[in-house]
């Protein structure tokens, strides 16, 4: 080769990569900062909802054999995805250990998260995240065998000389103490590694009780068939812990979204507005409603960023709060029926501002 | 004339001289060691029995795996494309049919001992029916006891065994001179598998047409999805074990290097192009990619064929320098990370290439390498940086045993020239690289596994730009890789020490360059040493990968342990943990087990232990 075409050679060499480089910078875009974009329109812009759920918490985020996610959680996770896509499938669930949630959240990797997360006062104060509505009241409940004696009316005074089963160094463990020292109940606690541990030794009779947060006691019965054998108490638990959805601070049309999606699954229920009567529903007789659904006025969703019938969608596609709790809950042992998560007509504490 | 016959060590013929005396010899030899006998065998039956009875126990939910299994493989890859895990499924199997063929050497075995592996199987087999519990019981509390053996059944199975074992002693005695090929053999003992794949029934969940679970669970044979496509891989094994013996009688010496490069390419095809399913039009490629791999293949040409010609030769240094400033400039340009990347290999190309391309063949095969090289690293990571069309309910496409495999074989495939150059660097006299290296070693081992996962889950993300993202599973591969190279360099720095001084200056004297020392000196002699080590850094490795469950990703041991037992809708497993438990060990184990098997071929074919 001679000079010349060496010449010729690096010419094209340079010619071809300044090409390139001229098209593949129009592939590159470079990314806005986020910072001064709300949330919705990130979640828009990307076209799905980045939720945060366990992933495998009975009843509430499990996943399935296709891959699936359900649950309470999961479903309120696809339910906010309707309300501003109108298609609860567009959700992508990121699966967060206890320990991560909040740094997922407050670093943006998730939108909302639905973790089954006690509401505290110093998560909500100290992390930079605010709590939605409350969509499932738990707290710490013990559950004992019927042959000792104990039942669903058993109260802490009960128990006494009994030996429980809890995990150590945890709230649980100081709940108990806690709440046995009020009572006047001597208890022996035996301490285990993580709860499961608890489990088999309950189950091997090396202790006669065990604790944790009422669900997680009540899937533990599932789990081993022993719905006549063995007894939940005290009725009213021994610590509050209320789960709801969690998002971070300073962006209230966000959290306006979540809130209300929330409180149109509780209005739905109120007034009996499930999947299968959503469209032969009489709106014009309840007017509250059909300002819900965007059936007379959507004025109300509109402002807040949604479609008319973002929440019709809601009810539509995944269903009113009974229908939630009832599809993932009831198969476990779970009822609503006196307990905290019963509608506040009956009882319990599932209450929603009115839709006005 | 002593000296000239060449005495081959051979060990002494043993004759077995019989059962009697076998026993008398090693179990009865004395009254204490009887006792011991006795005790021992009493033990090991009610270990085997307590084992049997577990399996065997009605209690047992053995379909939480069986209708799992897809969640256990792939997680939420969708069903619509699982052609692609087909795909792959595939290549492996091309590719393990053709090294296979073509590496067989045609060995030889002898009936005799094919008799005694079979006859060793159904004996086991034999004694476990025999000692399997009749009952088992169910509830420790109220020891419930239930039937689960029936006697009719154990006698029909003892029956058969029997029979097979009379048929592999008639095999081992009658036909033990008849010699077969080990090959033929093997395929054989793979295609019974297959075959047993359609006859076998196993426990099944079924849903009547309300949606309720039937329950007991039926057995039934495997679904066509399953048994299809693993029959097709059976074949094309098969026959590309017959082509690639066939490329081997025709003496094809370049397919010997093409065989190793394309084991390396595979995975890094499928995870960017078969299994991501990139989203990219054609014309990206050709104004894009191609006008890239063009230019660059030019300039290489260039660098390979002038940069060392006298003229040039003085301003070396310069253009090396130079390139280095270029690639670094490029590097903060907001352009296509291609470009980036290649700048840098251009860089290494004008430092080295003086070096290798000092003849006009070598110029020309570096050229060949540079040219495919760049091609491929351009192609896939066009397909790796496309947006994926896989939409799955799921954080990532990778999760269960994909997940784990990605993770362990990018782990090993990573870390182990990172761990090289690590070693090496720590070993080096230039004192600013020994420190560095000496730094990441020791900074990385001194800090827990599980601490540098959530490191990478969770605080990277604020020391990154904003709007630069990285996947999960992308953060868990680098922090697996760079964790397991800074063990892999000690090992490798072991097998260093190993080398006496006399080797290095010899290769020193024979005028070998530093770059020659070591790779054919210094390395074959040090990883030799270091197998054992290094296997057991890789089996490490790919147990350590279910650790990444921490940081939320779903890897096989994460769904045997806290996804399945914990499913409460749809067919129900909860609380199946001790199965799935079961099943993730023995699937971890199987394939530990052979990667040990391997590595001890590996080390019987280098001598290694024998010297």
């Amino acid at each position: 080769m001679n000079k010349k075409s060496i010449v010729y050679l690096l010419v094209f060499a340079l010619v071809a990569v300044a090409c390139a480089t001229e098209a593949a910078e129009e592939e590159v875009t470079v990314e806005d900062e986020h910072d001064h974009e709300s949330t919705l329109e990130q979640v828009q812009e990307r076209g799905f909802l980045k939720c945060g759920v366990s992933g495998s918490a009975v009843a509430f985020s499990e996943t399935q054999a296709d891959g699936s996610v359900t649950g309470i959680d999961a479903d309120y996770c696809y339910a906010v995805a309707a309300a501003i896509f109108g298609d609860y499938s567009k959700v992508e669930f990121t699966a967060l250990t206890a320990a991560e949630r909040f740094t997922a959240l407050s670093a943006g990797e998730v939108d909302l998260l639905v973790r089954n997360t006690t509401w505290t006062q110093s998560r909500d104060t100290e992390l930079g995240n605010d709590f939605g509505p409350t969509t499932y009241y738990d707290g710490q409940q013990l559950m004992g065998r019927n042959s000792d004696g104990l039942s669903a009316s058993s109260t802490l005074k009960d128990i006494d000389g009994l030996r429980v089963c809890t995990n150590a160094g945890t709230t649980t463990e100081k709940n108990i103490t806690e709440g046995a020292r009020l009572a006047g109940a001597a208890i022996e606690l035996v301490t285990v590694e993580a709860f499961p541990e608890a489990m088999e030794k309950f189950k091997a009779g090396e202790c006669d009780l065990v604790t944790t947060d009422g669900s997680g006691l009540v899937g533990n019965r599932a789990k081993e068939g022993a719905l006549n054998d063995w007894a939940i108490f005290p009725a009213s638990p021994i610590s509050k812990e209320p789960l709801g959805p969690v998002y971070r601070s300073n962006d209230s049309q966000w959290a306006d979204i979540v809130n209300w999606t929330v409180y149109a699954t509780f209005i739905a229920d109120e007034y009996g507005v499930g999947r299968a009567n959503v469209d032969s529903f009489d709106y014009d007789a309840n007017p509250e409603m059909g300002r819900l659904m965007g059936k007379n006025d959507g004025e109300l969703q509109t402002v807040m960023g949604l479609s008319a019938d973002a929440f019709y969608n809601v009810i539509k596609q995944v269903g009113n709060y009974d229908e939630i709790y009832s599809k993932n809950l009831n198969p476990v042992g779970l009822y609503r029926e006196g307990s905290a998560n019963a509608p506040w007509t009956e009882g319990g504490l599932i209450y929603a501002p009115p839709a006005r | 004339m002593v000296d000239n016959v060449n005495i081959q060590e051979s060990p002494p013929e043993v004759q077995f001289a019989g059962v009697n005396r076998w026993l008398r010899e090693n179990l009865f030899s004395s009254t204490g060691s009887a006792i011991l006998t006795f005790v021992s065998i009493g033990a090991l039956i009610g270990l085997f029995r307590s084992i049997i009875g577990f399996f065997i126990s009605p209690e047992r939910e053995w379909t939480a795996i069986t209708y799992n299994l897809r969640l256990y493989m792939v997680q939420a890859y969708p069903e619509s494309d699982f052609i692609r895990v087909w795909i792959t499924i595939g290549l492996v199997m091309g590719l393990l049919g053709l090294t296979w063929g073509f590496n067989s050497v045609n060995e030889k075995s002898s009936l005799k001992s094919t008799g005694t592996t079979l006859m060793k199987v159904f004996s086991s087999l034999f004694l476990l029916v025999l000692i399997a519990p009749t009952s088992v019981v169910i509830d420790k509390v109220e020891g419930t006891v239930v039937d689960v053996f029936q006697q009719e059944l154990r006698i029909y199975l003892l029956a058969v065994l029997a029979g097979l074992i009379l048929v592999s002693y008639l095999i081992r005695t009658k036909l033990a001179s008849q010699e077969v090929s080990k090959d033929y053999l093997n395929i054989g003992y793979v295609g019974l598998l297959v075959v047993s794949i359609w006859l076998i029934k196993v426990p099944t969940v079924t849903f009547d047409s309300s949606n309720v679970r039937i329950e007991p669970d039926p057995l039934l044979p495997l679904a066509a999805s399953t048994k299809n496509p693993w029959t097709a891989l059976y074949l094309l094994l098969v026959v590309t074990f017959f082509i690639g013996r066939y490329l081997n009688s025709k003496n094809l010496t370049s397919f010997k290097r093409i065989l190793p490069v394309s084991w390396l390419l595979t995975p890094l095809i499928v995870v960017t192009w078969i299994y991501r399913k990139p989203d990219f039009t054609l014309s990206q490629i050709t104004t894009v990619d191609l006008p890239v791999i063009l230019g660059f293949s030019a300039i290489g040409y260039f660098v390979i064929n002038y940069l060392n010609s006298e003229k040039l030769m003085q301003y070396q240094r310069y253009f090396v320098y130079g390139s280095l400033i270029i690639a670094v400039f490029v590097f903060s340009l907001p352009v296509l990370r291609q470009l980036k990347l290649l700048f840098f290999l251009l860089w290494i190309l004008i430092s080295v290439a003086p070096t290798i391309a000092n003849s006009k063949e070598s110029a020309r095969s570096l050229f060949i390498v540079w040219s495919v090289a760049i091609t491929i690293l351009i192609l896939l990571m066009r397909g790796g940086t496309s947006e994926t069309l896989i939409v799955v309910p799921g954080s990532s496409i990778y999760g269960g045993f994909a997940l784990t495999w990605v993770l362990a074989f990018f782990g090993i495939a990573i870390s182990f020239p990172f761990g090289v150059m690590l070693a090496l660097g720590r070993t080096s006299s230039l004192p600013i690289i020994r420190i560095i290296c000496t730094a990441i070693i020791e900074l990385v081992r001194s800090v827990p596994f599980i601490t540098w996962l959530f490191f990478g889950s969770v605080m990277l993300t604020f020391f990154l730009p904003a709007g630069v993202e990285f996947d999960e599973v992308v953060r868990a591969v680098v922090v697996t890789s760079i964790f397991s190279a800074a063990y892999l360099a000690e090992n490798v720095r072991g097998g260093l020490q190993s080398i006496s001084k006399g080797q290095f200056e010899a290769a020193d004297a024979v005028g070998l360059s530093t770059l020659q020392r070591i790779s054919l000196i210094v390395m074959p002699q040090a990883l030799r040493a270091v197998i054992p080590p290094i296997v057991s850094q890789v089996i490490s490795l790919f147990k350590d990968t279910s650790l990444v469950a921490i940081v939320g990703l779903f890897d096989l041991l994460y769904i045997g342990s806290k996804v399945i037992p914990n499913q409460s809708q749809g067919a129900n497993f909860l609380g199946t943990i001790q199965e799935n438990i079961l099943f993730c060990a023995i699937f971890y184990w199987i394939f530990t087990y052979s990667f040990a098997r391997r590595s001890m071929k590996i080390e019987k074919r280098l001598g290694l232990g024998e010297r």
